[in-house]
């Protein structure tokens, strides 16, 4: 392994090598620097206007992967001395402001943490396999309608987006196959065709959040579980949707769909579906060609469906969190001894 | 859709066609009939000991519409055909038993669905499904006694589902996973070598691994997986790895293992956070661990404290009351992501 170590502020600073805070490279320096695996840049607090993409055609690798790292704007470790502690969150987060033409736009095995990005580029923050995307902000402000505008794109197998907020006109997250755990997805505007998540196939969707997008994970492949979600205000479309043949092999379990207008709806009859313990609460239409109890085949349906209010805290202002007296507190599908 | 409903009890009743309870195929009267059958057949199996004597297995697959079932249910079941719901379903020793011996298994092809029932088998996969198959409330062990490569559970092709199950498999192996599948709120104990095969893309949650050889296992090409909130407990491998790529490792507990996390060749591409690592000979094999040269990517929130399960050496991995690990997984948070 040979990993190293690159520090970036938004002006930079002495002779602007690169080599520590004391020499950091500005944008500039960033972008004239040839980008190898094992490249890791420390990018400080400020807002980094891109005067072209933030990014590389280079792979890293399976041991020396291309990292952007934020870090906090009081940080003093260098190389490999930054430790947690020194990760930027929330607005302290560099914030690389992409404009109408250029995006952060990373290849394979890439990390790419603690950053915030806005853009009106297809792609506000990309990665291709086998990459991570953890603790991000990406904001597509595409405004005018068009499925090719989406925040956050993990292309390739493998990749993982974690712990992100994601906000969009359009498309949130376009997904090839995965892990997408505990992200926010919000719709911005009013179109009535944006869809929060796109997926290909064989992914897990863990712990997330969408909130008031026109339609939320849709698919036509196979072998997607969601876990622990909330589908919250899906107005237009369905909060969870298949369409095709290849839909098989799905598991929702433990999740909430809150206010929507469709929750659960495939374009054809669906037997197949692993549903347990999940929340309907207030929605249009809860199921379609999916089965519920009291029809012909509701064999195959949610046994420990709920339909009680979850009483988040605040929904309306985007606070999902359950507490103590909520129904759905402590009430997903646990191991028993004895009955497995 | 059209899904018939078919009958069985270890005696069979009355013309033993299957047609309602009164009527129950008995066992011989169900392996005739399921050899034939077709999308849509569902049979429900009252308690009692099924001695195989050929393989459970029909050349048919069902469909998304029209799986094809096999569910144990209650001994006192009176109800029938789409009135049989939830409280119908057997649990513990009510749950059928399908004796396969030596020779014979479960096998079952694409679009199965096999709920509520145990079995035990010295053959491997004995409880095996095809492609979208899901196993949920079942028991299954492989009591082989010689060799290591046979496995109680086998999913052999892309998205099934094994939920809410119990495995043992002393001399072999637990469950092989194929792309896509799942594998969720399991109990895996006394096994051998693998507790879970891990294929490309495949995902483990709330999975406990107990007395196990390695309790996740990725072989050669073992890229894409995601391990969330489980446990491993008396493994000598917690999760163990051919260099496998693109892993995540997150909110799971490693517990009295030889090694928690273990690659055999050096990786920083995993995402590990907020693992709890307890009374282990070594935590970490080539991956980083804070202090490394390379530990930018390790799991900074790693947890070292005993996690205060209730009665782990009896199976009971309930976290009490005071425990540390308690809501300490990742969550998200406000202003963070």
């Amino acid at each position: 392994m040979a990993l190293s170590y690159y520090h970036v502020t938004v002006s930079g600073a002495g002779s602007k090598t690169g080599a520590d805070w004391a020499n950091a490279y500005g944008l500039a320096e960033y972008y004239s620097h040839t980008i190898a695996a094992g490249d890791v840049f420390y990018f400080k607090s400020g807002t980094y206007t891109l005067t072209a993409d933030l990014g590389t055609t280079t792979d890293g690798t399976l041991t020396d992967p291309i990292a952007v790292i934020g870090v906090k704007s009081g940080t003093t470790a260098t190389g490999n001395a930054v430790d947690y502690d020194d990760f930027a969150t929330g607005d302290d987060r560099p914030y690389f402001n992409g404009g109408a033409s250029y995006d952060v736009n990373f290849d394979n095995y890439a990390i790419l943490r603690n950053i915030r990005a806005e853009s009106e580029q297809d792609n506000v923050i990309r990665a291709d396999q086998h990459s991570i995307i953890e603790n991000c902000y990406a904001l597509n402000d595409y405004s005018a309608d068009s499925a090719s505008k989406v925040a956050i794109y993990g292309g390739g197998s493998g990749n993982r987006i974690i712990n992100c907020e994601v906000e969009s006109y359009n498309t949130g997250i376009d997904m090839a196959s995965g892990l997408i755990a505990f992200c926010y997805v919000k719709q911005l505007g009013t179109r009535t065709t944006a869809t929060a998540v796109i997926l290909d196939l064989r992914t897990l969707v863990f712990g997330c959040i969408v909130d008031g997008y026109a339609k939320g994970v849709f698919t036509t492949g196979r072998s997607i579980h969601i876990l622990q979600c909330v589908f919250a205000e899906i107005l237009n479309n369905p909060a969870i949707s298949g369409s095709g043949t290849t839909t098989g092999g799905w598991s929702v379990i433990n999740t909430i769909i809150y206010s929507c207008g469709q929750g659960l709806y495939w374009g054809s009859n669906n037997n197949n579906i692993y549903q347990n313990n999940n929340t309907f609460y207030d929605n249009t239409f809860d199921f379609n060609n999916v089965p519920k109890e009291g029809d012909t085949e509701d064999l195959f349906c949610d046994f420990n469906l709920s339909s009680a209010d979850p009483k988040f805290r605040a929904a309306s202002s985007e606070d999902f969190r359950i507490f103590n007296g909520s129904p759905s507190m402590d009430t997903g599908k646990t191991l028993e001894l004895g009955i497995g | 859709m059209a899904l018939s409903y078919h009958y069985v009890t270890s005696t069979g009743a009355g013309s033993k066609n299957g047609g309602s309870w009164a009527n129950a195929f008995d066992f011989a009267a169900f392996m005739s009939d399921f050899a034939t059958c077709t999308a849509g057949d569902i049979y429900f199996f009252k308690p009692g000991t099924y001695t195989l004597t050929a393989d459970i297995a029909s050349v048919y697959d069902g469909t998304l519409s029209d799986p094809i079932a096999i569910i144990g249910v209650k001994s006192g079941t009176t109800a029938q055909g789409n009135n049989i719901n939830s409280d119908d379903w057997a649990t513990g020793s009510d749950r059928p038993f399908f004796n396969g011996g030596a020779s014979y298994h479960i096998n079952v092809g694409d679009d199965y669905i096999l709920k509520n029932i145990r079995s035990e088998s010295e053959q491997s996969g004995v409880i095996t499904i095809e492609r979208h198959g899901i196993i949920d409330n079942c028991y299954a062990k492989c009591d082989d006694a010689g060799g290591t490569s046979r496995y109680a559970i086998l999913t052999e092709n892309v998205g099934c589902r094994i939920i809410n199950t119990e495995v043992e498999s002393p001399n072999n192996r637990g469950v092989a996973l194929s792309a896509g599948c799942l594998i969720h709120l399991c109990y895996v104990h006394n096994v051998f070598d693998y507790g879970v095969l891990m294929a490309v893309s495949s995902f483990a949650t709330f999975t406990i691994c107990d007395d196990v050889g390695t309790g996740f296992y990725g072989g050669a090409v073992s890229d894409a997986i995601q391990v969330i909130n489980c446990v491993c407990y008396d493994c000598t491998n917690g999760i163990y790895s051919v260099a496998g790529i693109s892993w995540s490792i997150i909110g799971n507990i490693f517990h009295t293992c030889v090694t928690g996390i273990n690659w055999t060749a050096a990786s920083n591409n995993n995402f590990m956070w907020r693992n709890l690592m307890y009374n282990n000979t070594t935590d970490w094999n080539n991956v980083p661990a804070s202090g490394d040269t390379e530990d930018i990517f390790c799991d900074w929130l790693v947890l070292t404290s005993d996690p205060d399960f209730v009665d782990a050496p009896n199976g009971d991995f309930t976290l009490d009351t005071g425990s540390p690990a308690l809501n300490a997984s990742m969550k998200m948070v406000l202003g963070v992501g």
